[in-house]
């Protein structure tokens, strides 16, 4: 993987990981006004970070963007490698399995902590400036985190960290997938943009798709990747996407890699 | 001669990313029915609010027209020898984005207005229209931004992220009562509206004055 982490672009990736933490630093500024103020509603870091945030536009943009800011570090590399001659003269080299691991690894990983490694600093920053009171679903009934527009519910009164970590971990998985989904797209098309376009128009598609009541439940990353979201939410409708896009991601992966490597 | 050969050539680039433009005009049918779901008791101000609301504009509208619009976009498509002038490329760029704009604008204001007269009446949908004619200076305008920035870093992410967020999070500073941006959230003659048409029109003048001049100093 050393081969493909020296040829990255290293001010992209610093660019990725700037914004994405602009943005998380952008909610988390208004939790900083109210150290040593008396909150009216026994504000907790579980009830305040991005992840659960349902009042702020920020979360909700952070959530929208998010497919851009996972595919920005390496989602197009391959594709321009492909394209410019420099995979030819690197598959002379070093071996094809060697390539495959470095340019899908790196997506993946590169992917997913550029936009799960803002949450996490999100969450820490209202821990330290919030105390950790368990949600309580009298107290935090302004927040309205129910059934149906959260995931394991119980789990967010009985376990708040597990709970958030899940959602950052789901977040990590996703911005992994959809960075690969792009790396993946980019080995069918001579065009750097089109895997990135389809992903977004993709997803805005989805978030659109819900209040025209054709499925009773989100099927948008969006809403299933938050803990709570402004949209009902499945686990059998967020495992389902998953898994089709995952399917849909390896495809892409395997089989264009195998077309390369055989042309 | 050369426009003709311009304009068929833009047309079949358009036919090679069909794919991609049919999902951007099903998002943009999809964007445009959310408003469907409204009730028809609502008042003709309440409907025009809602069918105009600032979050379709940002969430669902603008980001379907700038990917849909920068994917397409091949800056070096037609060949400079042919004229001898940079100036092509800047043709080429308008010919493009008036093509899928239009194309995109058209299919949205079709809906609002169908939308609008099943509700209202034929009569009052003229108002819609107006509305929608605010709606695609503002996609132009920010277009054109994010044309801007591409020409100017030849990265289309960049582009369409840095145009995006910037709309979203300044969204509630742009759509004040001062700001010339997005002002089409209220039923308005063209007379109350004239001045914030024309400051986006010259805006976009700057914009394109702009890529003119970064396209002219370039090395070829």
């Amino acid at each position: 993987m050393g081969v493909v982490w020296q040829r990255l672009n290293k001010r992209t990736l610093i660019l990725a990981f700037s914004v994405s933490l602009m943005l998380a630093m952008i909610q988390f500024y208004p939790t900083l006004r109210l150290i040593g103020d008396q909150s009216d509603y026994f504000d907790s870091a579980y009830t305040k970070w991005l992840g659960v945030d349902t009042f702020q536009s920020i979360s909700q943009v952070y959530y929208l963007v998010l497919p851009l800011l996972a595919a920005l570090p390496v989602g197009s590399v391959l594709n321009q490698d492909h394209v410019t001659g420099f995979l030819t003269q690197l598959r002379m080299k070093v071996p094809t399995k060697v390539l495959f691991r470095g340019y899908f690894g790196w997506s993946f990983l590169l992917g997913g902590l550029v936009t799960a490694l803002p949450l996490l600093v999100n969450l820490w920053g209202h821990l330290l400036v919030l105390p950790s009171y368990r949600p309580d679903n009298l107290l935090h009934s302004n927040i309205l985190v129910i059934s149906f527009n959260t995931l394991s519910v119980g789990m967010y009164y009985a376990h708040p960290l597990l709970h958030a970590a899940l959602a950052i971990g789901r977040t990590f998985v996703w911005g992994g997938l959809l960075s690969l989904f792009v790396t993946g797209v980019g080995l069918y098309t001579r065009q750097r943009f089109m895997g990135i376009g389809l992903v977004v128009l993709t997803q805005l598609g989805l978030i659109l798709v819900q209040p025209l009541g054709v499925t009773s439940h989100s099927f948008a990353p969006a809403d299933f990747l938050r803990e709570t979201a402004n949209a009902n939410v499945s686990w059998p409708a967020a495992l389902g996407v998953t898994a089709v896009f995952s399917g849909v991601t390896l495809y892409l992966a395997i089989r264009g890699w195998q077309r390369l490597v055989h042309a | 001669m050369f426009t003709r050969r311009l304009w068929r050539q833009q047309c079949s680039q358009l036919t090679r990313y069909r794919w991609l433009l049919l999902i951007g005009l099903f998002a943009t049918v999809i964007s445009g029915l959310r408003s469907w779901s409204q009730s028809p008791n609502l008042s003709p101000l309440v409907l025009y609010k809602t069918l105009f609301e600032i979050g379709g504009f940002s969430w669902g509208y603008l980001p379907i027209g700038l990917i849909v619009g920068l994917s397409v976009i091949s800056p070096r498509l037609n060949d400079y020898g042919a004229t001898g002038s940079r100036s092509i490329w800047i043709c080429q760029l308008g010919v493009q984005s008036f093509l899928l704009q239009g194309t995109l604008w058209l299919v949205w204001t079709g809906i609002m207005a169908a939308r609008f007269s099943e509700l209202v009446g034929w009569p009052a949908s003229w108002i819609v229209v107006w509305g929608c004619v605010q709606v695609g200076i503002n996609q132009v305008f920010f277009v054109s931004v994010a044309l801007a920035v591409y020409i100017a870093t030849q990265q289309k992410l960049i582009a369409v992220m840095g145009t995006w967020l910037g709309e979203m999070l300044l969204a509630d500073l742009l759509a004040r009562p001062q700001s010339p941006f997005l002002r089409f959230q209220s039923p308005s003659t063209p007379e109350m509206t004239w001045v914030a048409t024309g400051l986006l029109i010259g805006g976009m003048g700057l914009l394109w004055g702009l890529m003119v001049m970064i396209i002219n100093r370039r090395d070829l």
